[in-house]
């Protein structure tokens, strides 16, 4: 692999991050701000990327839009974290009954295919943008258990262990410590991006279809922006600004590229 | 201030794996455990620092008694064995295990896993000394397990194991796979610490090393101690294992 | 989901017969039964196959259709009809005086639970004279009772009682007069229909009509250009421009009897405050909130401009914010912030839209942008068929309503405007309203039930039970292959038997 794929990935990563601060800071306000007289407008030295066909700032809202996903990923990762990563470690760590039967309840979430899960959820409980990020962490959860558990368990008995017990080092410690962040952060960082990238091709995809209807009724709901319901309000229009609906496709695709390259390079760095 | 182990007994299923083993560790001495492979020394050895997997009442029986000072220890007595153990692994007995890379952090700087071991042992926390110590430059503490040589690695084991200001060491084949200069450096590291007044456990099947630096002799064959004697009189040793043993020495010794 | 496989399938079954006109509905009909309809694409159904009482010509005045002659009372308490003998049913029976007995008392009857029960309820009862000879006794004096006997008429030996019901078998072998038939229901959901040789004015010109259900409204006219279809109902603005410039398609112009507003719900406050309302629809300005729609005529009144009761010296409201502002201060709120609030409480409201209802996304984000500037905040929620019908008519649980209503020619508003009635969901009341309203429906003066009418388009634009929108320009797209088409407003095939393929 070449070598500035990883850096290039990583740019791609930060650059929703960035975007997500500049949002936050500048508080654009992107209901309030459309105006038919500028409908479908081309880039311009004031509109960068032109209208949309209700006269809405396009760059603006792709800005705005990493507001309906960088924080529920960050949420979603967070869930994942919680509920993977002492699930995962403990059963690795202790084995026996206990460990059986948290890998059996994993097991059965990650028997159902997660964007199932997601949508089950959305049908049973509402349809917010927070709620599917905890849907997609909670079934997200079993994959980072079970690949922890996997290293745990081949790293339990290793003679690193067993010495720093013999050093009077709590099991706690070693545990947390030294299996988990400085033998395994990599591996968690590598699935904390993949679940980012899940997320938000889940969001853009659901936000996609549930602005097709007009109606959202699935994901992030027109007017607030989503790279995906921006896709889906534009692609119909006769006249449509071409970077309307060419943005938000652009954004997400290279975002996806840049955690397949950053994922990547952590993989092959582990091995 | 001693170590005290009688009649230690580990069972896998049906069968002893060690049955009826006692042994002795003092202050600035070196008690020398030889036997051949599958023998048991270090399946004997991890039992002192309750290590065996799985010590529950069931598979290890045995009357530890480690005396500190005022306080004796008795381990395997207590109803919860592994916070009994909690007090001794460390300050009191310290492990050099067999393979010195595989008991390092592969991905963390040696260096601060010395200062790892500072730290729990209450002292500051700067390794360089204890590099110093065994003859290492203060470069190697950012050096990462698998960038070591096979005697640096050994040498951080020590050091390791000074570092934590054990009174007790168990050492695991110490100088296994190492050539003929690098294990004269290592066996000087471990005189120097018994000189400091540690008590040593030396597990090998060189019988070389009980002349050179043995105090006292235990010879281990399927689970049992069948010789126990000084290492003044290795000459009298009976039992055909330790006979044998001798004899495959002296071949070496005679090449 | 699957447009380009649905359009597909729909191409490779296109074989263009000439004698066949294919239309699209977004829909096909739920229920083929004049008693029970309530779609637009059920009445277009129902005019294909079933001739009422009388009809409109094509300037939308009422002539006779099954009926030969008429002769009205003095005291206008009856209508004496005969019907014409040379218009049997499509199974070869003839039309008989007790058909039509039999279609009112099906309406009235309390069980059959008919949506068209209100089109009947002058009627106070049928008498029959013979074969062809029907009097029809009203509960009050009628000037034009023609106007109102517009309604399908239903063959009685198709049926057992004067109860029917929803699920009876007529609904899978309508039987009627019309110019169509029905041969069959298709897999597909299309229906095909063959001309009646024996109807009125014999046979229809085009033999064969068939109604296709293509849900995605925006393949429809991609259908229409690859010669799929002859016929579109409504064309979607954002299609016209491709449409217009098509040589083989031909556009036309239609009035719909209909109008969009924005309706308060008047029993909530602040809404129960005539001067927020007023605020609330100077905040709006309807020319940049219809733009993206497509085009049409901005009302000040519920009436559509065509409208004889449409008061024109009553003008639509403009965008004027300091006039908001006024009203807003004077009705007790403040504006801090930029954001409106009254004892702490900030002005924040609920738009409620229909789902299906079309364009209404590009309504609703630019009514939100809108009032969010003039310092209001609106949230929005689309509802489908059944929480609409719950939430809005049922519960009342609402705060602002987009939607449209649609009316026949006679367009009677007091279900909407009165304080009794049926669809007065807002719960508007003014007595001086209802008074009108009640004077416009019993008067027999033509000049008087204006001047009523008007009068009450006054009333309403002031008291803004709702925020009068616009009636959209409607086009129908047809294929030039079709000839001499004219087409009814509102049930669109009126005038179908006269249609024919050129060459």
């Amino acid at each position: 692999m070449s070598a500035w794929r990883p850096w290039a990935g990583s740019a791609l990563l930060l650059f929703p991050l960035l975007i997500w601060v500049v949002s936050l800071g500048a508080g654009y306000d992107v209901i309030g701000d459309v105006d038919v007289s500028r409908a479908s407008v081309g880039p311009s030295a004031a509109h960068w990327l032109g209208c949309d066909h209700l006269g809405r700032d396009v760059l603006w809202r792709l800005v705005t839009a990493s507001e309906s996903f960088v924080g529920p990923s960050l949420l979603a990762c967070a869930v994942a974290l919680a509920i993977g990563v002492p699930a995962g470690a403990l059963s690795g760590w202790l084995g026996g009954r206990a460990a059986s039967l948290t890998r059996f309840a994993l097991t059965t979430i990650a028997s159902l295919p997660r964007f199932v899960l997601v949508l089950l959820v959305c049908a049973a409980f509402g349809n917010s943008v927070q709620l599917i990020a905890l849907a997609a962490g909670v079934a997200y959860a079993p994959t980072l258990a079970e690949a922890i558990y996997a290293r745990i368990q081949s790293f339990r008995h290793r003679g690193f262990v067993l010495a720093g017990q013999a050093h009077g080092l709590r099991s706690g410690r070693i545990l947390w410590l030294h299996l988990l962040w400085v033998n395994h952060r990599r591996l968690i960082l590598r699935h904390c991006i993949q679940l980012f990238a899940y997320f938000l091709l889940l969001e853009t995809t659901l936000s996609y279809i549930g602005g097709l209807d007009g109606a959202g009724s699935f994901g992030v709901a027109q007017p607030d922006p989503s790279w995906g319901n921006m896709i889906a309000f534009e692609w119909r229009e006769p006249e449509a600004n071409l970077w309307a609906s060419l943005a938000p496709g652009l954004a997400t695709a290279l975002v996806l590229l840049g955690a397949t390259w950053t994922g990547r390079s952590l993989v092959e760095e582990q091995a | 201030m001693s170590v005290h182990l009688r009649s230690l007994r580990i069972q896998a299923g049906d069968r002893a794996l060690v049955s009826q083993v006692s042994l002795r560790i003092l202050p600035g001495k070196i008690t020398v455990l030889v036997g051949a492979s599958g023998s048991g020394k270090t399946l004997s050895a991890r039992s002192l620092l309750g290590l065996v997997r799985g010590i529950e009442p069931g598979i290890v029986q045995a009357d530890l008694e480690i005396q500190d000072g005022e306080k004796t220890h008795r381990p395997y007595d207590a109803r919860d064995r592994e916070a009994a153990f909690a007090p001794i692994r460390g300050p009191l007995l310290g492990w050099l295990p067999q393979n010195p890379r595989a008991a390092l952090d592969p991905l963390r700087a040696v260096g601060l896993q010395i200062s790892d071991c500072l730290k729990l042992a209450g002292r500051q926390s700067d390794p360089g000394p204890w590099l110093k110590r065994v003859n290492l430059a203060s470069g190697v503490g950012a050096l990462l397990p698998h960038q070591l040589s096979g005697g640096m690695a050994q040498r951080i084991g020590i050091a390791l194991a000074l570092a934590r200001g054990s009174r007790f060491l168990i050492v695991d084949e110490p100088t296994t796979g190492l050539d003929p200069s690098l294990r004269a450096g290592i066996l000087q590291e471990l005189r120097a610490a018994r000189d400091a007044g540690v008590g040593l456990l030396l597990i090998t099947h060189d019988l070389r090393l009980v002349r050179k630096l043995g105090d006292h002799l235990l010879v281990m064959d399927r689970g049992c101690i069948v010789e126990d004697r000084s290492a003044q009189d290795l000459g009298a040793m009976k039992s055909p294992q330790a006979q044998a043993l001798w004899q495959a020495t002296a071949r070496l010794e005679g090449r | 989901m699957f447009p380009t496989l649905s359009l597909a399938t729909l191409l490779t079954a296109s074989t263009a017969d000439a004698a066949s006109f294919r239309y699209a509905e977004d829909q096909a009909p739920g229920i083929v039964n004049p008693l029970f309809s309530t779609t637009m694409s059920e009445a277009r159904v129902n005019e294909l196959l079933f001739d009422g009482l009388y009809s409109d010509n094509q300037e939308l005045a009422t002539v006779p259709e099954l009926v030969q002659s008429d002769e009205l009372s003095e005291d206008g308490m009856s209508l004496t009809m005969r019907l014409r003998s040379d218009v049997p049913w499509h199974d070869g029976r003839p039309l008989k005086a007790e058909d039509v007995a039999f279609t009112i008392q099906a309406m009235k009857d309390p069980g059959t639970l008919s949506t068209e029960a209100g089109r009947v309820s002058f009627i106070e009862r049928v008498e029959t004279q013979g074969e062809s000879l029907v009097v029809l006794h009203f509960t009050e004096p009628q000037a034009r009772p023609q106007d109102k006997l517009t309604f399908k008429i239903l063959p009685s030996h198709a049926f057992s009682g004067s109860t029917v019901t929803r699920s009876d078998s007529f609904r899978s072998r309508p039987l009627g007069t019309g110019p169509y038939k029905l041969v069959s229901y298709n897999d597909d959901n299309s229906i095909t229909f063959q001309a009646n040789s024996e109807g009125l004015g014999g046979q229809a010109r085009i033999g064969e009509v068939v109604m296709r259900e293509v849900s995605d409204k925006s393949y429809q006219a991609k259908l229409l250009l690859y010669e799929s279809l002859e016929g579109l109902v409504r064309v979607l603005p954002r299609d016209l421009a491709v449409l217009q410039n098509n040589r083989k398609i031909e556009l036309y112009p239609y009035q719909t009897n209909s109008w969009w507003y924005v309706g308060f719900n008047q029993a909530r406050a602040p809404f129960d405050d005539v001067r927020v309302r007023q605020a609330m629809s100077y905040l709006v300005d309807v020319d940049a909130l219809l733009a993206p729609v497509g085009t049409g005529e901005i009302l000040s009144g519920p009436f559509v401009r065509s409208s004889p009761f449409y008061n024109h010296k009553v003008n639509p409201r403009s965008y004027d914010d300091a006039r908001a502002a006024t009203l807003l201060e004077e009705a007790g709120f403040v504006r801090e912030g930029g954001m409106w609030s009254r004892d702490g409480e900030p002005l924040t409201m609920t738009l409620s839209a229909h789902r299906t209802l079309e364009s209404a996304q590009e309504v609703v984000i630019n009514l939100q942008s809108q009032l969010r500037t003039g310092g209001v905040t609106v949230e929005v929620e689309f509802l489908d068929e059944a929480e609409w019908k719950a939430r809005i008519w049922r519960q009342r649980d609402f705060d602002l309503v987009l939607s449209q209503w649609s009316f026949d020619r006679n367009e009677d508003i007091r279900e909407q405007l009165h304080s009794e009635g049926a669809r007065n969901f807002g719960s508007y009341a003014n007595p001086e309203v209802d008074a009108l309203l009640d004077e416009a429906r019993s008067t027999r003066d033509p000049q008087a039930k204006k001047a009523a009418l008007r009068a009450v388009h006054a009333l309403a634009s002031q008291d803004s039970p709702m925020i009068f929108l616009w009636t959209l320009d409607s086009y129908s797209a047809i294929s030039t292959r079709v000839d001499d088409v004219v087409i009814h407003p509102f049930y669109f095939f009126t005038w179908v038997r006269q249609w024919h393929m050129g060459s």
